[in-house]
């Protein structure tokens, strides 16, 4: 299968194209300096689920973005780090996460999280740091 | 509920006044008896259209491109793949990119930003 094709969602990806998803996470990575994490599989209790996905990350929860897919539920979930959500607003999440409904929608999974992160990506402004200015 | 009933009165209308007009062209182009055969100088009158030949052609034809569009937008999903099934599982095993690997130091303090808790957004397809 060509790394552009389509992967109709509720099949798994073929090397190439968990390649490409790699490669998105390591330009999302570069372009805002966050941690991003992709996890494709059972969501069981929704949010709750993803947001035990997040915590595994450990100490580097709080600097990670987390875009969860369930492509049985078809259930996306995004989940920001307490620190990624101060460079991440919800609302870019919200684009991020409408943008790749429609992917998945289509069936193109792959296609769906590289643009969603890339958006998320482009988006995360730089926190914003209070009393700088301030002796 | 009154809207709806307006919707539907007006598109009524529309096709029933269609259908008269379409029989109004068609039924001077049928071949009736007692017609005036009478022909003007230099006329020459082809043979007149039957009112089933008509109906036919003016009716029948837009009814048939009509059904073949509909066909040919309806037909994909029929088919297996052109469906989409809600209950097809995700087939393959549990995907994660990105994922800390075992070992990794503790580089960050955590413990500050734990009380701002976390952001992010669902949705569904």
């Amino acid at each position: 299968m060509a790394p552009g094709a389509p992967v109709p969602v509720g099949d798994p990806v073929s090397p190439s194209q968990r390649l490409a998803i790699e490669q998105a996470v390591h330009a999302a990575e570069t372009a805002c300096g966050l941690i991003f994490r992709v996890h494709v599989g059972a969501l069981p209790e929704g949010r709750s689920t993803a947001e035990r996905v997040l915590a595994e990350s450990g100490a580097a929860s709080s600097e990670t973005v987390l875009v969860a897919v369930d492509p049985t539920s078809r259930t996306l979930e995004i989940v920001t780090g307490a620190r990624a959500a101060k460079s991440v607003s919800d609302r870019t999440c919200g684009l991020a996460s409408l943008t790749m409904t429609s992917s998945f929608a289509a069936g193109d999974l792959v296609g769906g999280l590289r643009a969603g992160l890339q958006l998320i990506s482009a988006h995360a402004r730089t926190p914003y740091l209070p009393h700088l200015d301030t002796v | 509920m009154a809207s709806t009933l307006r919707a539907r009165s007006r598109a009524a209308a529309v096709v029933v006044t269609s259908v008269a007009l379409t029989a109004l062209v068609a039924g001077p182009a049928a071949a009736l008896p007692g017609r005036d055969l009478t022909y003007d100088d230099g006329e020459q009158r082809g043979t007149p259209m039957s009112l089933g030949t008509a109906f036919l052609v003016f009716v029948g034809i837009p009814l048939v491109v009509a059904a073949l569009v509909w066909l040919l937008v309806k037909a994909p999903g029929w088919t297996r793949s052109g469906r989409a099934n809600e209950t097809d599982a995700w087939t393959g095993d549990p995907l994660a990119v990105g994922a800390p690997s075992a070992g990794e130091p503790a580089a960050l303090d955590a413990g500050s930003d734990q009380a701002d808790g976390t952001g992010g957004t669902s949705a569904r397809w």
